[in-house]
């Protein structure tokens, strides 16, 4: 890489508002294959010999299978990620559709929602 | 902070023009891919509506009857049948349309010990009266879900005008690492303790950018404005604002009153007593812990310009006290003997993570699971009007303070982040198509079934290409002060109270019927 094309790369933006490819990407250190491999020895390790040995562990073990029992995954990020919430969402609805005055406060004007 | 910098991003964007602003990109390739899946899926209606209708018509009235028994008498053989009438019922309500894609799109599954589990869906099926295990390879729907986010990709490079070679080889080889960050997410205890895949995203990308530096060859797939600001723009599509009348007024005031004021106080908090270095971190934090987790973090990052380690370090801040609050608040709500209507809304309403709280909702029961799960979708939705408005705010106020220049509306216009204009335009689109009856609804569902999934590869892929242009020293320079940990701690506990105090006003003394019916 050229110098000039080095110092661009130092001067570009790095935030989420930016545009184009330009980042700024940190070079290697030194040693770095021996640091990349010993990483990659650590992630595996604890991926493949620790992590399930914790999820061995019985209040872990209880969780996760109370968990998956209930089709609920915790990593979901949005609600649209949730496999119950159709479900839970079509319930919610049906007990609102039903009970309109009980969150409305007045029957006559309370929204209308989808039901089943 | 970052004035000069974002400046000349701008004076590149004016350069580039409309086509070649990554933000217009964003809304071609969500718009593309939204749109063909509509097309898609509007081409797949089911053969036999009126013969659909009446088996939900029928499934309806069983449950009903089903309701009726279980109040008189409660049984757990009941409570069985009634989920699976729910579970049926959905499931009846969605065939009326089908996607064609969704065959060939999948998430990658969990796994324990073997990480190729992750390449299987195991389902438990019901055979000859016996439950067995199935488990269906999903190698082909992971390479699909992939090979869309190529082809955006590709569209993307071309009007880009980026050499297309070079592109794809770069592309592929984050594929896999994309592929390799999910599969860590997948692991069990990973997974069903809510650490979701940005951080491991991060770490791989991190773990090659901090050893042996992130390869030239990778450099044309680093696009992370691009992975973003186009998962955004899907996500907007499951932003329906008709889930904001679920739970009527008490729905509206906890998830919609407590939660600006919260996002507010702590903004106002950051910077006049914390007096944090960062606008856009103090911004990005406050909306991840009030709002909804990462998501809300993505979106505001995005609408106020952050840089990319405060993303990072907002997100991981999130998903470390999230972990820990999945688990301690059922265990303090239960010493306490709270209310489980009561308990669900603290929980929707407090809990940053959409999947923590489900699973903190389910270790209390089924009725605060309910109500956990509906409050959160609701404050979900929140989401398109926080970032929006976080947009508005920072063109007009925070970069006019830092140009000392008062922008007019042409500027305002100019300078407003475009991507939020596809956001909110897929939300209002898929709010309108939902609202149109239950057909108009599984149109809806079997289009975000396929964006959904599509959505998760580019945000995974925005927070590779962040790892891949993270220097660790720089990170670990934003937690020296404790500042950004002192915001989150402060503002939760602000959360908290607040959430707690408008639940209780709410559902136990203005609307009391509202939290009876809830636990019927």
């Amino acid at each position: 890489m050229s110098e000039q094309a080095a110092s661009q790369i130092r001067e570009a933006p790095s935030t989420l508002g930016a545009t184009g490819s330009e980042f700024d990407v940190p070079t290697s250190l030194p040693g770095g294959w021996i640091s990349f491999t010993a990483g990659a020895v650590c992630v595996g390790t604890i991926w493949l010999i620790v992590l399930p040995l914790i999820g061995d562990v019985p209040a872990v073990a209880d969780h996760i299978a109370l968990q998956k029992q209930g089709n609920i995954d915790p990593s979901a990020m949005f609600y649209t990620d949730l496999a119950i919430a159709p479900v839970v969402a079509a319930r919610a609805e049906r007990i609102h559709a039903e009970n309109a005055e009980c969150f409305w406060g007045w029957p006559a004007s309370s929204p209308s929602l989808p039901t089943e | 902070m970052s004035t000069g910098t974002e400046a000349s991003a701008d004076a590149g964007v004016k350069k580039k023009g409309l086509i070649r602003s990554e933000d217009w990109l964003a809304i071609i390739l969500g718009g593309i891919l939204l749109l063909g899946a509509l097309a898609a899926s509007a081409t797949q209606p089911d053969k036999q509506p009126e013969e659909r209708l009446k088996k939900i018509d029928t499934a309806s009235e069983r449950l009903k009857a089903l309701r009726a028994s279980s109040e008189s008498q409660v049984d757990a053989d009941t409570q069985k049948a009634i989920k699976s009438g729910e579970k049926d019922l959905a499931k009846l309500k969605a065939g009326f349309y089908s996607n064609p894609a969704k065959p060939y799109v999948a998430k990658l599954d969990s796994w324990k010990a073997n990480p190729a589990e992750a390449f299987y869906v195991k389902e438990e099926i019901v055979k000859d009266g016996k439950k067995e295990k199935k488990e269906t390879l999903i190698l082909p729907g992971v390479a699909g879900a992939l090979a869309i986010c190529l082809v955006l990709f590709v569209i993307g490079a071309v009007l880009l005008g980026e050499p297309l070679l070079p592109s794809v080889v770069a592309f592929a080889a984050m594929a896999v690492l994309t592929t390799i960050s999910l599969i860590l997410t997948g692991q069990d205890t990973v997974k069903y303790y809510n650490f979701e895949y940005p951080i491991w995203a991060l770490l791989v990308g991190m773990l090659i950018s901090n050893t042996i530096g992130t390869p030239s060859f990778l450099r044309p797939a680093i696009r992370t404005e691009l992975y973003i600001k186009t998962g955004l723009v899907l996500l907007g599509a499951g932003v329906l604002l008709s889930r904001l009348l679920t739970l009527g007024v008490p729905g509206i005031l906890v998830s919609w009153v407590v939660t600006p004021i919260t996002l507010i106080t702590t903004y106002i908090f950051g910077q006049h007593v914390l007096r944090m270095p960062s606008k856009s971190l103090n911004m990005v934090i406050s909306a991840d812990m009030s709002v909804c987790g990462v998501s809300a973090a993505i979106a505001t990052g995005a609408a106020c310009k952050a840089k990319k380690e405060e993303l990072s370090l907002a997100i991981g801040i999130s998903l470390a006290f999230t972990a820990v609050m999945m688990v301690v608040m059922p265990l303090f709500i239960k010493w306490v003997g709270m209310d489980p209507v009561l308990a669900g809304v603290w929980l929707g309403g407090t809990i940053d993570s959409t999947g923590a709280v489900a699973a903190a909702g389910k270790i209390l029961g089924d009725i605060a699971l309910d109500a956990a799960v509906t409050i959160k979708m609701i404050q979900n939705i929140l989401i398109g009007v926080v970032s929006f408005g976080v947009a508005v705010y920072w063109v007009s106020y925070v970069e006019r303070t830092e140009t000392s220049q008062r922008p007019d509306v042409k500027e305002i216009w100019y300078r407003l982040p475009k991507f939020v204009l596809g956001f909110v335009g897929a939300s209002v689109l898929f709010s309108w198509i939902y609202s149109q009856g239950l057909q108009g609804q599984a149109l809806a569902g079997s289009v975000t079934g396929v964006t959904e999934t599509v959505r998760e590869y580019l945000f995974c892929l925005a927070f590779v290409a962040i790892g891949l242009e993270t220097n660790f020293v720089e990170l670990s320079r934003y937690l020296k002060d404790g500042k950004a940990i002192t915001l989150y701690v402060c503002g939760q506990t602000l959360n908290l109270a607040l959430t707690l105090l408008m639940a209780w006003i709410m559902f136990f003394h203005v609307f009391p019927q509202a939290a009876e019916a809830l636990k019927r």
